[in-house]
């Protein structure tokens, strides 16, 4: 059995329906119209683009750290009772030392005198970000999340300098005379992303940091560091 | 591994679903870096909504760990995360704010009856106006019905019973109301 499709019909929900305004009937009738329509699935896209577009037209807030702390908090407390069934007392001796490390590392990531408050931190294992290079700022920051309960670390990058095709960004890992590559990647408008298998940190290592390297990458740091983060 | 994403570029998909994979692995650094991504859109998206910083906060939360919950709800088949995760994020404070709000048989304004904190302005006037100038350049009866669907998830037959309008006025100007909304955003 086939239904009549009138596809004005349908175009004129589209709207609606990128928005999530039309009632569950009319829903469904714009889901069917769409495979005898498949024309309007870019107009759809479209209306879809723009609901987007409306929230980032909204005026941007920062939110305030409280409210990562408060997230990784209830996620961890979630999969901990998820997976080891933690006696009420673990669980919130987990999270204050969680909450007590993370409260540091988003502090840390809006002060400018990184290096001191990294010191303060001895050998705690949740670190974060970024540095500068030989004592300039060179406008370039970057946050490394990592926990030595997961799996992947991570560092974000912003308002790095551009790279061009020949070359990448490759980030490193110290302790003693021993440095490792962690990986690499490129940037878009300054920004970056990248995710890299935990068990690449040395524990404790004595310096994190990245520079810009030729396309592939290269066994040892062959340029001065964007950013670098030093133990005292 | 070798990864990049702009962060000021949010709608990379092929990043998000390695932070996405990652969750469903109970990885809490890609719960993390999702938020470093998305936070600052999430929670201005949803205080706009709410105009309450307090019950934003919470809204935010709520979004990451509907997430955390259940990464797998995202179907990348049926559009690009950031448009899955803001209109998550929307509805989670559509969903606080009906919690929030006492409905009355009359329409209130949007400000009315949501509680605000006796704080420093939520927005510059220079932020608000960059939005609601778009919204205030629609004809007021269209502007309403953006509203109402946009910021309190209304559906058409739910519009047209608050305002007391027969339906298919209601669907003719909300089309009109983005159509016109969908131009002047380009």
């Amino acid at each position: 059995m086939s239904f009549e499709v009138d596809c004005n019909e349908i175009r004129a929900l589209i709207p609606s329906y990128a928005l999530g305004a039309v009632d569950a009937d009319e829903a469904r009738m714009v889901e069917y119209g769409l495979t005898v329509c498949p024309e309007l699935r870019a107009e759809l896209e479209a209306y879809r683009a723009m609901v987007v577009q409306m929230a980032q037209y909204a005026p941007q807030v920062e939110p305030p750290a409280s409210v990562l702390d408060g997230l990784l908090t209830q996620a961890r407390q979630q999969k901990q009772r998820a997976e080891y069934g933690m006696s009420r007392w673990q669980v919130a001796a987990a999270v204050f030392l969680a909450l007590t490390i993370i409260s540091n590392l988003y502090w840390m990531s809006r002060t400018q005198s990184i290096e001191q408050r990294l010191a303060t931190l001895g050998d705690a294992q949740i670190l974060a970000l970024k540095t500068a290079q030989n004592g300039q700022m060179t406008g370039a920051t970057a946050r490394l999340i990592w926990q030595p309960q997961s799996e992947s670390a991570v560092l974000v990058v912003e308002d790095f300098p551009l790279n061009d095709s020949n070359q990448t960004f490759q980030a490193w890992v110290t302790r003693g005379v021993e440095i490792r590559s962690v990986g690499m990647f490129t940037v878009q408008d300054g920004n970056g992303l990248l995710i890299f298998d935990a068990q690449n940190l040395f524990e404790p290592f004595d310096a994190f940091g990245v520079t810009l390297e030729p396309s592939g990458g290269s066994e040892k740091p062959t340029n001065p560091a964007v950013v670098r983060w030093q133990r005292s | 591994m070798i990864g990049f994403i702009g962060v000021a570029n949010p709608h990379m998909t092929p990043d998000s679903l390695i932070l996405l994979r990652r969750i469903r692995s109970g990885d809490e650094a890609a719960l993390a870096a999702l938020y470093v991504l998305y936070g600052r859109l999430v929670y201005s998206l949803t205080l706009q909504i709410l105009r309450n910083p307090t019950l934003a906060q919470e809204a935010t939360q709520d979004t990451f760990l509907k997430i955390w919950r259940n990464p797998q709800a995202y179907d990348e088949t049926k559009g690009q995360f950031s448009s899955w995760l803001l209109t998550l994020a929307r509805y989670t404070a559509i969903d606080r704010l009906r919690r929030e709000v006492r409905h009355g048989d009359s329409l209130a304004p949007l400000d009315e009856n949501i509680p605000h904190e006796a704080d420093e302005p939520l927005f510059s006037e220079h932020d608000v106006s960059h939005l609601h100038a778009m919204l205030a350049l629609l004809p007021s009866e269209q502007r309403l019905c953006v509203e109402l669907a946009y910021f309190h998830g209304l559906t058409h037959s739910q519009i047209a019973e608050k305002l007391a309008q027969p339906l298919g006025t209601v669907k003719t100007r909300l089309r009109l109301g983005l159509q016109k909304l969908k131009e002047l955003m380009q």
